[in-house]
Formats: structure tokens, C-alpha cells, sequence
């Protein structure tokens, strides 16, 4: 609803201007990034062609495979951002059932604790997270990784499917137990087709946050097979001098699967965007 | 919503009964999750902050000894405090000028509404490392593309080593952390402003209300408690924030960019002080009481 009277032609305009004034402002760090990568070393510095392409190539692209271990990198993120989204789906749709359909003492106490859970910062955990998992002897191991994955993975879905499964009226269960499903049953068979477009935002969420986390990876790993692709790409810095080519064509490998994500799933990632701070 | 039916056939009492220990057992995992993995390492957290503790040995308590140190003799955490205060107040000022802009152009009525959005929230799925990567590039002395443009346009004759002097990288690590923060503030506004009725703003018009003042009295205090909420959590995020600093600046030049994390991170995984290094991040906790405070009501509206 618009809070301009009636729009005038030159109104109109002006706002179509600063939409896409602000779509530039979005959008060219990023496109820097991507012309950067298709800059032959010779090309990188020369900055009189920065704005426009004139040369591209995708030798950069070739040295990242070639003389890094990029491949390994993905390899480790995707598997641990599949492990960690599926735990912590798992984990959240039951206990979002649980808290919302059944009824025992204490179910909200944790519903709070869910949030508090959500809250916390990883800058106060990372430290004591460390300590615990060395304890265990989970450091720079990926199971270690997953478990720091899902201090963040599970608060979020567990939250997000709570509050889903919260709306669904609790005489679908009834129905569902008088017409001879078991608890489980009632699950999988009634909520859960209906609860799939708030599981796809949990899942698109937790993957997503897992693709991109590294500080946890930072403080867990040091062995070079289990660098997850942030900790890979920060590798880049640690070099004598910058290869700010094959830095950035890391960089890119490692927002396309983000970028697509995005692209096919808009609705969901703004419903999960939105679902914190607009709740009542 | 009708409240569930409390029948007293036994069929259904039965159910009931067999449901809630069976639900007991469903919430297991999540009291696992959140007890093993969050409530232990907090309460361990705390516990360390008051020994002097390094890698491989046990601590020895020292009671409130860190903190004592922080607070009296550290002169590098008193920066480092101010930093994370002029960080993320900066950070939230501007993030939601921009978000709240963004918003109300959006909510215009407008062709390609959801391309508009799609591609403003683009800094929002950049993987924050890379962002980090991406300003440091963006800014670098002599290959970066702000000063190309300063040159181009003759605005300096020797453009500035942005992220080498004090205050420069200050105002570039706030830069980034807008760029990639306005989109959330931008959607959860423009969702606010989307669940406002347009009879509100037709009964506004036909009293005569102005532009203006739709705006005061009509959309501003539909969405005050949305901003709030944002505001809030922007804020924590911003104070725990980590790598888009470590990345662009790795705290320095000195200890101007550095903030509680960072400085937490260098104490204890470059330096060792474990101890020492959990007394600065715990040392945030009061506040971080204060903003859940405010929060958890909010968040809660439709618990019964």
C-alpha cells in the first residue's frame, strides 16, 4: 500500500531510480568479485579495465583446482552441511511435535530455552565449545565440526517447526489417533506433508549456515583434509603475497551454490528470514 | 482457535496418557542438543574465565582474577570495548536507515517487486568470509577498485591505505557489515509493513491525513515493534561478530578494529590465555541479559 497520494509520472520514476540505485549498491561488490576472478594475473592490477571486462579468462579457475585442494574443500562442506541439516531437522521436527501436541511438565520451560538457545552468540561459545570437544577428543575431527554445526543448526529448526507445528489444530492428531495411527504415524503420514514448506525453510537455513561458517572450523581444524571451503578460501590470506585471482574464483565457486539456492527458493529463504522478528 | 476438545471417553484419555510419554521421548534429542552442547559448555565457560588456563593442562582457579585484570590493568580491552560499542551502534544506525529506505520504496506498488527484492537481498546469502574478502579487495591500496575511482575522478592525488589507518578501517569494516546487514532489517520491515491493512491507510486519507502523517501515525507504529526485534538482535550479532573483521583487517591496524571476539579469539587460540580469553567474552553477558529480557516477551506474544 502505497503512503505516497497518487502517484505523478516523475514520482514513479523516482522510485524505480532508487530501487535500482539500491540494486547497485547490492549488487557490484559482487560483481567485482566475479570480474576479479576473470583476470589473468597480468590483468588483476590493472585497474584501467576495472569496471568493464576486456580480457577473460578462467585461468584462475584452472589454478584453484590445479593447485589447490578446492575440490576437497567443497567435498567437506557439502557432506558436513548435509550431516548437520539432517540431524538437526530430525531433532527439531520432533520436538517441535513433541512440545506443541503433547502435553508434560516442563515442555515450556524448554520452548524458552529454545529461543535463549537460538540467541546466544557464537562468540561466547566458541571458546568453551573448543574446550569441551578437546575434552572428548573431538578436535579436527568432522564429527567434532558436526556437533559445533548443530549448536546453531538445531536451535533454528527446532524453533522454526515449533512455531509451524504450534498452528496445526490439535484435532488432526485426534482424527488421525481414532483412525488407528500410531503417534509416529500421526507424524509422518498427516503433520509432516503438511509442515514440508516450513522443513524446506529449516533445511535451506541450516544448509546454508553451515556452508558459510568458519569460525568453528577455524578454531576445530588444522589437518588439511577436513578444511572446509571458508577455512580453504581464508588459506588464501596466509600466502606471501595475495593471489587475489584465485582468491576471488574461490570466492565465486562458493557463493554459486548460494546464489542457486537462492534463485530457485526465494519464498522460503524470506519466510525464514522474516520468521524472528515479525512472530505476533 | 478452539482450544483441543477435553473429552473423558477413555479411548481418548488413553491416548492422551500414552502420548505424553511417548512426546517425553521425543523431546529427548533436543535436551541432549541443548544441555551437551550449550548449557555445558556455558557453564564450563564460566568456570574457566576464573582460572588461569592453558591448552593441555588443568587450570588453576584464580578467582575473580581475570576480571580483575580486565577491568584495572588491561588498557588494550578498554580500546576494544569502545571499538565494539562504535561498531555496532554505527553498524545498526545505518543498517536500518538503509533497511527501512529499501523497505518503504519496495512496498510501493512497483513492477518487479519480488526481482527487486530477490536482488537486494543478494549481500544477505554472500557467505560472510567472503565478504570480508570482497571489502579487503574493494579497499586495498593499490589494486582496489574505491581508489581507482578516487584517482579517475581526481577527488586525490595520493588516495588513502584505507585499512591501515585507524579510523579509515574503522568506517571500512562498518561499511561492510551495513552492506551485508541492511537486507534483514529491509525484509522483516517490509513484512511489517505488508501485514498493515490498506484500510488504515484509506480511513487515513479520507480524514485527510498527508503522506507525512500516514507515515507517524499509521506505518512507523505498526512496525516500531518489528524494528525493535531487529534492532535487538542485530545489535547481539553484531557484538559477537568475527569473521568479516578477521578477515578484512585481522583486528589491526594496532588494535583499532579489533572487538570482543576477535580479541577473544587472538587471546586464547593465538596467545593460549584460555582463562583469560573466556573472562572477555563472558564480560558481555550482562548486557546480553538486558536485550533477551527485552526480547523473550516479544518472541513469546503467542505463547499461552
Amino acid at each position: 500500500m502505497s503512503i505516497i497520494d497518487r502517484r505523478s509520472p516523475a514520482q514513479t520514476a523516482g522510485v524505480y531510480v532508487i530501487l535500482v540505485a539500491f540494486c547497485i549498491f547490492a549488487a557490484f561488490p559482487v560483481y567485482w568479485v566475479v570480474l576479479t576472478s576473470l583476470k589473468s594475473a597480468r590483468d588483476v592490477f590493472k585497474t584501467a579495465e576495472i569496471l568493464i571486462p576486456v580480457r577473460l579468462n578462467l585461468s584462475n579457475y584452472a589454478t584453484v583446482f590445479k593447485q589447490y585442494q578446492i575440490a576437497r574443500w567443497i567435498e567437506v562442506s557439502t557432506i558436513l552441511a548435509l550431516v548437520s541439516t539432517f540431524f538437526a531437522l530430525i531433532v527439531g521436527i520432533l520436538a517441535g511435535y513433541s512440545l506443541t501436541h503433547f502435553r508434560y511438565r516442563g515442555r515450556h520451560v524448554l520452548a524458552v530455552a529454545i529461543i535463549l538457545s537460538y540467541i546466544i552468540p557464537k562468540g561466547l561459545l566458541f571458546i568453551p565449545l573448543f574446550l569441551v570437544l578437546n575434552q572428548l577428543g573431538l578436535v579436527d575431527t568432522f564429527l567434532g565440526l558436526v556437533f559445533a554445526h548443530e549448536t546453531f543448526s538445531v536451535p533454528f529448526c527446532t524453533w522454526l517447526l515449533y512455531g509451524y507445528f504450534k498452528t496445526l489444530p490439535k484435532e488432526l492428531v485426534d482424527s488421525g489417533r481414532i483412525d488407528g495411527c500410531s503417534p509416529l504415524g500421526v507424524l509422518t503420514k498427516i503433520l509432516l506433508p503438511l509442515a514440508a514448506p516450513s522443513v524446506a525453510t529449516a533445511a535451506i537455513f541450516a544448509f546454508t549456515t553451515s556452508w558459510n561458517e568458519f569460525l568453528y572450523a577455524a578454531t576445530l581444524i588444522t589437518s588439511s583434509r577436513l578444511k572446509t571451503l571458508p577455512l580453504g578460501i581464508a588459506g588464501f590470506l596466509r600466502a606471501d603475497s595475495y593471489n587475489w585471482g584465485p582468491m576471488m574464483a574461490a570466492a565465486v565457486i562458493a557463493i554459486i551454490p548460494m546464489l542457486v539456492l537462492f534463485v530457485l527458493l526465494q519464498r522460503y529463504v524470506v519466510q525464514g528470514l522474516t520468521i524472528g522478528a515479525v512472530k505476533g | 482457535m478452539p482450544r483441543r476438545v477435553r473429552s473423558d471417553t477413555p479411548l481418548l484419555r488413553s491416548i492422551h496418557f500414552e502420548q505424553s510419554t511417548f512426546g517425553v521421548f521425543l523431546v529427548i534429542p533436543l535436551i541432549v542438543v541443548l544441555l551437551g552442547l550449550l548449557l555445558y559448555p556455558m557453564i564450563s565457560s564460566v568456570l574457566v574465565s576464573l582460572q588461569a588456563k592453558v591448552i593441555g593442562s588443568p587450570g588453576r582457579y584464580v578467582g575473580l582474577g581475570n576480571y580483575v585484570e580486565l577491568l584495572t590493568k588491561d588498557r588494550v580491552f578498554l580500546e576494544v570495548f569502545v571499538n565494539t560499542v562504535i561498531y555496532a551502534v554505527a553498524s545498526v544506525v545505518f543498517k536500518l536507515i538503509l533497511g527501512f529506505a529499501a523497505a518503504i520504496f519496495l512496498n510501493e506498488r512497483v513492477r518487479g517487486q519480488n526481482v527487486f527484492r530477490g536482488w537486494i537481498l543478494l549481500p544477505w546469502i554472500i557467505p560472510t568470509l567472503v565478504v570480508g574478502l570482497m571489502f579487503r579487495w574493494m579497499f586495498d591500496q593499490t589494486g582496489g577498485v574505491l581508489n581507482f575511482l578516487i584517482l579517475k575522478m581526481g577527488l586525490m592525488k595520493i588516495p588513502p591505505a584505507w585499512l591501515a589507518e585507524n579510523w579509515l578501517a574503522k568506517g571500512a569494516v562498518i561499511f561492510a557489515n551495513v552492506w551485508r546487514g541492511f537486507p534483514f532489517f529491509m525484509i522483516t520491515i517490509l513484512a511489517g509493513l505488508q501485514s498493515i491493512s490498506p484500510e488504515l491507510y484509506e480511513a487515513a486519507a479520507m480524514d485527510g491525513a498527508r503522506g507525512g502523517q500516514r507515515m507517524r501515525f499509521i506505518t512507523i507504529p505498526a512496525v516500531r515493534s518489528v524494528i525493535l526485534v531487529v534492532i535487538i538482535l542485530s545489535i547481539i550479532w553484531t557484538f559477537n561478530d568475527f569473521e568479516l573483521l578477521w578477515v578484512m583487517t585481522g583486528g589491526g591496524p594496532s588494535y583499532s578494529t579489533h572487538i570482543f571476539v576477535t580479541y577473544a579469539y587472538q587471546l586464547s587460540f593465538e596467545g593460549s590465555r584460555f582463562g583469560y580469553a573466556s573472562a572477555v567474552s563472558l564480560i558481555t553477558t550482562p548486557l546480553l541479559v538486558i536485550f533477551i529480557l527485552l526480547l523473550l516477551p516479544r518472541l513469546m506474544r503467542d505463547e499461552e
